[in-house]
């Protein structure tokens, strides 16, 4: 069987979608690249799939994702399908309050005194997920704990989502049984939409050109 | 400033008992902090059979009678200071503010001498000393009170060297407690007087060189706005300050931001129950409706789960003075410092115990018995006090603390006759003490857990079964919350299943029993002077009260903080750590662990470090303030910084 096809086949298995262009320009770099090496078919797939996990899939604009999730109320997703990270938030806390434990503000230190509200209930962690197909933009919620995810996770992180999964309101509701974690990042996105410059970006603070990693509590994550 | 050497005492004492057979009565003079204490002691001493006769100061008057001491007829003379009688002061060429650079005064020689106006108290010591051949000190037992005995004795050994010198110790003014004291009198303990010497030496150098520096500088620099304004520094001061500030920029730079939740409530007749959603709330409203849309298609709620169990709502623990000052602050509204105040006045009256105390925890000989016993005659309490004594007696909550010296704050007198605020904070002692002594609240609370396709919701409900102490303790409420009765597998129909949208709100400003709560917590100050330096933060008008409840801080409070915090942080005088350190000195010194001499140094070393780093960044004041003052700072190069002191 010769290179593309066999590759092509490969990356059907992983439920993965490509772009044949993408594909025949890869495989055609890493020889040129590496002219004296002999691939064996198995080494070029896990090249090639090397490669594909750090491409930014909107630079291919494969469609997957059927049109105008968005726009619909309830929305069943049945097949498998890979997607791109693009960032993460978490949605049960204010994102101030987020940002300030990560920038270690001296403002937080003092800032339980006096507050008689006490909440009855601790709410757990609930992640949301900006994701594309390289069309199209959806976002994912952590409807349900999945312990997985990580809000240090990079964006451009592949994801495997296996259906059927609900999405409303243009958003995935998963499980942890709908989610596989491939990995990849990309680039250009790492300190752009890194977990703490997302948050001031939509406080419109200035952002950290050296973000910081975030310290997750466990518990707010175990059920 | 060593005034006597501990051997000096023991040793005096040994001749004191040799001479024991000399046929004349023994005169003994005994000192008391203030007038109305030494006045009430010697009225209880004397069975009320005290003669009385001027002193050379007006408000100190002399009292006289027979009392036993060691075992001896003797006649006593009582008289009193006015609080300390000695002050540090720098020596004259470093009084005057351009004689030299501030950082001088890290160093400066300083002497501890008698203010001006107590001339008159420290003569009649010396003149009542020359006919008396025992000296007794019966200031009061804290810190402040051992230092101030102290400086009774310098004078009176200045004038009898071989003197002996005994400690009465007391934590209330009743017959009972000072003829123990009496009969019990020890030796005055020099570690916790050097502790307050060391505190008063740093107070003056850093106090007097940081607020010389700010006031020259800044005077100086914003002529049109501060050039008659004394900018003053005190180390207590500015963390207190600082923790102001603090919390308005909290405020100032909060964000606030919108949340849905899922309101669900259930109404049955005229109740209705509402339940919180497990998730709280998200910070998404998409996501939000996407969950409520679930719920909506399959509204049925079930329960998953009761419980139902015995809640107790706790008695006051044994009050302390932070105890006491917050809760006169934020229940009686009379502010700390009024509250200490009318406090010391009950105390001397010989109504209440010693209010300056850090112990919550009553001591095991102390009888509650006949304290609770004395309340019973009231109208509005007595009858609680009859409870408690016919219901199994006096039953504190322990705390855990104990500084050692004074029993938690409690009445000693029944009186009725008090007017004012007077009277409320007698009311609040006694009604605290009868509270701290009676039983817990009890309750029984039922969570009820529901499940709606698949999301979780929770309701609570209160049924008080006994009040207990809230019948006496009227500060507090414990609400009822009722609820219907659920049982598990009951399944209902939502009355209200919606979405609920609201913002994050900002933080309050500070109340004054939250800033003694950092305070406390920082370690700024001590229990017995919490409310003194809120009062001088207001009184330098570097904060002001808005709702005349809430600090907030002024234009040149908010600059100066900020302008120390840009400095550094790790060295910003307007943070606690300083202070907090040397407080932590301070009690290893009363508990002689630690030498005064070495703190006194290594703490100069401390400041004045942080002095230098202040004077080399003193721009960033400049900048600060300027900001705050709306004002342009004059422009000084920075080489000129240094030029401002020569
Ligand atoms: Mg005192």
């Amino acid at each position: 069987m010769d290179e593309i096809a066999s590759t092509k086949n490969f990356f059907k298995t992983q439920n993965i979608t490509l772009s044949d262009y993408w594909l025949e320009s890869c495989i055609q770099w890493l020889h040129e690249e590496n002219p004296n090496m002999n691939y064996n078919l198995e080494t070029l797939h896990s090249t090639v799939y090397a490669q594909w996990l750090l491409l930014d899939l909107r630079d291919v604009e494969i469609p997957i994702l059927p049109p105008n999730i968005a726009q619909q109320k309830k929305y069943m997703l049945n097949n498998t399908f890979c997607l791109q990270l693009l960032h993460i938030k978490d949605i049960s806390q204010p994102k101030y309050q987020q940002l300030q434990k990560i920038r270690n503000s001296s403002l937080l230190i003092n800032a339980s005194i006096n507050q008689e509200f006490k909440p009855i209930v601790t709410p757990k962690r609930m992640l949301q997920m900006l994701l594309t197909d390289g069309v199209q933009e959806v976002e994912a919620i952590e409807f349900k704990p999945i312990q997985i995810l990580n809000v240090n996770m990079k964006p451009g992180t592949k994801i495997r989502i296996k259906g059927p999964v609900v999405v409303r309101r243009g958003q995935i509701f998963l499980e942890a049984n709908h989610i596989t974690i491939l990995g990849g990042e990309i680039e250009e996105l790492l300190v752009a939409n890194a977990y703490e410059n997302i948050l001031a970006r939509a406080l419109k603070l200035p952002e950290n050109p050296k973000p910081n990693l975030v310290e997750e509590i466990v518990e707010s994550i175990m059920e | 400033m060593g005034i006597l050497r501990s051997c000096l005492t023991v040793h005096i004492s040994l001749r004191h008992f040799s001479k024991v057979q000399k046929p004349t009565a023994m005169r003994y003079l005994n000192v008391a902090e203030k007038n109305d204490a030494a006045k009430n002691i010697a009225s209880l001493l004397s069975r009320g059979h005290s003669t009385r006769r001027e002193g050379l100061s007006n408000y100190n008057k002399i009292y006289e009678f027979e009392a036993t001491v060691l075992g001896q007829r003797t006649h006593m003379v009582m008289t009193s200071v006015s609080g300390h009688l000695m002050n540090y002061e720098f020596a004259s060429v470093y009084r005057n503010w351009q004689s030299c650079n501030p950082v001088s005064l890290f160093d400066a020689p300083v002497i501890k001498r008698c203010t001006t106006n107590y001339e008159n108290i420290k003569k009649t010591l010396e003149r009542e000393i020359r006919s008396c051949q025992g000296l007794i000190i019966w200031t009061d037992c804290d810190r402040e009170g051992e230092n101030i005995g102290f400086e009774i004795i310098k004078v009176c050994t200045d004038i009898k060297p071989n003197i002996p010198v005994y400690r009465a110790k007391f934590s209330e003014i009743t017959a009972a407690s000072v003829f123990r004291a009496l009969n019990n009198l020890g030796q005055p303990d020099k570690n916790v007087s050097d502790a307050v010497d060391v505190r008063q030496e740093l107070d003056l150098r850093t106090g007097a060189a940081f607020t010389r520096l700010q006031t020259l500088r800044l005077q100086r620099v914003f002529p049109q706005k501060l050039a008659d304004k004394l900018i003053s520094y005190g180390s207590c001061q500015f963390p207190t300050l600082g923790f102001v500030v603090e919390r308005y920029k909290v405020i100032e730079e909060f964000i606030p931001e919108p949340f849905w939740k899922i309101k669900m409530n259930h109404t049955v007749k005229t109740l209705t129950v509402d339940f919180t959603w497990k998730r709280d709330r998200l910070f998404d409203k998409n996501a939000c409706e996407g969950i409520l849309d679930i719920c909506q298609e399959n509204p049925c709620a079930t329960i998953e789960n009761v419980d139902s169990r015995t809640k107790n709502k706790w008695r006051p623990l044994p009050l302390d003075t932070v105890e006491m000052e917050k809760n006169a602050s934020r229940k009686l509204r009379i502010n700390a410092k009024d509250a200490m105040k009318i406090a010391e006045k009950l105390y001397t009256q010989g109504y209440i115990s010693y209010p300056r105390t850090e112990t919550n925890i009553f001591p095991k000989e102390l009888d509650l018995v006949p304290l609770v016993e004395q309340q019973c005659q009231d109208d509005r309490w007595g009858a609680f006090a009859r409870g408690i004594l016919n219901s199994g007696g006096p039953n504190p909550r322990q705390g855990r603390k104990s500084d050692q010296a004074h029993p938690p704050i409690h009445p000693t007198k029944f009186v009725n006759n008090l007017t004012g605020n007077e009277q409320r904070i007698y009311e609040y002692i006694v009604r605290h003490f009868l509270a701290c002594v009676s039983k817990d609240a009890v309750g029984h609370e039922t969570t009820v857990n529901a499940d709606i396709a698949g999301e979780k919701f929770v309701a609570k409900g209160l049924l008080i079964l006994e009040r207990n102490y809230l019948e006496v303790y009227t500060y507090e409420k414990w609400n009822v919350k009722e609820i219907h009765e659920y049982r598990v597998g009951d399944f209902f129909m939502p009355t209200e299943l919606s979405l609920f949208e609201g913002t994050t709100t900002a933080p309050k400003l500070l109340t004054e029993a939250d800033l003694i709560t950092l305070m406390e917590k920082h370690g700024i100050g001590t229990d017995a002077t919490h409310a003194e330096h809120i009062d001088t933060i207001k009184s330098r008008e570097y904060v002001g009260l808005h709702d005349n409840m809430y600090f907030v801080p002024g234009v040149l409070g908010m600059g100066l903080v900020e302008g120390y915090n840009n400095i550094g942080l790790e060295v910003s005088l307007a943070k606690p750590n300083l202070r907090a350190d040397f407080e932590k000195d301070l009690k290893l010194i009363s508990e002689g662990l630690k030498n005064p001499e070495t703190v006194r140094r290594e703490q100069i070393n401390n400041y004045r470090a942080v002095f230098q780093v202040v004077t080399e960044k003193i721009l960033e004041i400049d900048r600060s303030l300027g900001h705050r003052l709306e004002d342009e700072p004059q422009q000084f190069a920075l080489a000129e910084v240094q030029e401002d002191f020569k």
